[in-house]
């Protein structure tokens, strides 16, 4: 069953397409990595499934029900972790997690417990010090407790660890994982090495346009023969300059000793392999070589 | 509601306009009802520097009431001005936006808590000002009239109501506190200038004439227009706030 959904969803900003015709799915209890490039529409998507801006046309559709832009109770089951979390610049983590559990309706007399639960879980403490003097990833931790603190069914962060250093994005990424297959989480990213550790799905955005949505290894398995590794006798500079002369290296880059024949892999290897073998250069290699997330994204989105 | 009220209240506490406002208002009911007490000898010494002699009338408690209404209408109410966009357009200006209103919150109630929170700050202020007023005013001249001071307490609360629903729309609609400043001290002077169009009646209702009615009533009991002109000022008040509530749902919160 999905608990996101979005039908044909567009954003258009002076006339140019943000979003584009957006059709996304997201299963309950998966964690949905939303990956693109900067400027892709990744917090524009967020942002009309949040409500705080408006769709120009098309429909978002959480746990089966159609959202419009004044509705606020299904708010009620979303964490929401933005890319740069600002908050009251006078209160401390307390004050304002408090403000979380009544704006939430939480027990007056489970607060307390909830903020302490919360803060253990992301590695803070109940503190008198304002918000104001947290570091960014200090913040960030904050930010995801906020998100929390009324266990809600669905958490979307949005680029949560973009702005973080190595130290402080491991923690969120691991706070991430202790969330995972207890949450519906959807993460939006451009950082493909945090996808991988953590998503079940994937949907890559470019332009505003879905390209791909499925899980991780079906991608990586559909794009397997596209990335053919040939190895021979001599090196791969050689090898690629040899292949110039012949007008033969299209979609090929030199790769360690060899070269890697790359877009439709499979038969422009093919055409080198006949080649190599019509003038007896000998191949040492000509293997399959699975497509990184990296070369996927580079792909689908030149 | 209650958690945003409550939320409004800390925010206050913590940026000391708890304690700020208040006291704002004792030092100008004070300096009002001193400056009206103690103007004849100001004036007297200045003029006895030139060689200049003048008689002028003993200084009674209508002087402090009519001094005391003006100070609130022109030093208090600029600051109160300025004091309000800035409470209401920070959480734009700032960014918190997204994440307050990413929680289950309407916006109307959202905008009422604001709304609200600085008015029941302002009014408690004025009265706790107005009770210095009084205590100086019954020392220095002897006496107070207390269906002036309601009047006059009255009047100006229903002008705040209406000049704080102004600041909120202009802090909802411009994007900088600037552009919000201008927009409220343009609202605050077009109405100004209205009222002296004397020969329009209706205009004597509208909220840029209490000033004007206050001092009416002050000097000769009228009670003309008072009765209407509050009547308006809350009616206007109320379609400035549903205006507002209407534009925050009609913008995109966050833009990129």
């Amino acid at each position: 069953m999905n608990y996101i959904e979005t039908v044909q969803l567009d954003k258009v900003y002076n006339d140019q397409k943000a979003v584009n015709k957006l059709d996304i799915h997201i299963k309950k209890g998966e964690v949905y990595g939303f990956i693109g490039k900067n400027g892709a529409g990744k917090t524009t998507t967020i942002n009309m499934l949040l409500s705080l801006i408006h769709k120009t046309s098309g429909a978002v559709i959480i746990d089966g029900k159609k959202i419009d832009f004044t509705d606020v109770d299904y708010k009620k089951e979303i964490g929401y972790v933005p890319d740069v979390p600002i908050f009251p610049n006078h209160l401390n983590n307390k004050e304002y997690l408090s403000f979380t559990c009544e704006i939430f309706g939480i027990d007056k007399n489970d607060i307390k417990k909830k903020i302490s639960e919360v803060l253990d879980f992301v590695g803070l403490e109940p503190s008198n010090k304002r918000i104001s003097q947290y570091s960014r990833g200090m913040k960030q931790r904050l930010a995801i407790a906020q998100a929390l603190i009324h266990d809600p069914q669905l958490i979307i962060m949005d680029e949560p660890t973009s702005a973080l250093d190595p130290i402080g994005r491991k923690d969120v990424m691991d706070i991430i994982l202790k969330l995972k297959g207890k949450k519906t989480i959807f993460y939006s990213t451009h950082i493909l090495e945090d996808v991988k550790k953590v998503c079940d799905r994937i949907g890559l955005l470019d332009n505003g346009k879905l390209i791909i949505e499925d899980d991780i290894s079906s991608i990586q398995s559909r794009y397997l023969k596209e990335n053919i590794y040939i190895e021979s006798d001599i090196s791969g500079k050689e090898l690629f300059d040899l292949l110039k002369k012949n007008n033969l290296e299209k979609n090929i880059e030199i790769k360690n000793n060899g070269i890697l024949c790359k877009i439709n892999g499979e038969n422009n290897g093919l055409k080198i392999l006949n080649y190599l073998l019509e003038n007896k250069i000998r191949v040492r290699k000509y293997e399959e070589v699975e497509a990184s997330l990296e070369d996927i994204f580079m792909e689908v989105t030149r | 509601m209650k958690p945003l009220l409550k939320y409004d209240y800390i925010l206050l506490k913590k940026t000391k306009k708890l304690l700020v406002f208040p006291i704002l208002f004792i030092v100008f009911a004070t300096i009002s009802v001193l400056s009206a007490r103690f103007m004849n000898e100001i004036l007297a010494s200045l003029m006895t520097e030139e060689g200049v002699i003048i008689e002028l009338p003993d200084p009674t408690m209508i002087n402090s009431y009519i001094t005391y209404v003006q100070d609130l209408f022109e030093i208090t109410l600029f600051i109160i001005i300025f004091v309000v966009i800035s409470y209401f357009i920070t959480d734009k200006t700032k960014g918190n936006f997204p994440l307050i209103l990413s929680k289950p919150i309407k916006p109307s109630h959202y905008i009422l808590s604001k709304y609200l929170s600085i008015n029941a700050l302002i009014i408690v202020s004025t009265i706790i000002g107005h009770l210095f007023f009084l205590y100086y005013t019954n020392n220095l001249f002897e006496q107070v009239d207390m269906t002036m001071s309601l009047v006059s307490l009255g009047l100006f609360i229903c002008y705040v109501l209406f000049i704080t629903s102004v600041a909120f729309l202009a802090s909802i609609i411009m994007k900088q506190y600037l552009g919000a400043l201008i927009v409220t001290f343009a609202a605050y002077l077009g109405l100004s200038l209205l009222s002296t169009f004397k020969r329009f009646e209706f205009l004597r209702i509208l909220p840029g004439s209490i000033p004007s009615n206050i001092q009416t009533y002050i000097l000769d009991s009228s009670t003309q227009y008072i009765f209407l002109g509050v009547i308006c000022s809350i009616a206007l008040s109320i379609i400035i706030l549903l205006i507002s509530i209407k534009t925050l749902n009609q913008k995109d919160i966050r833009t990129n």
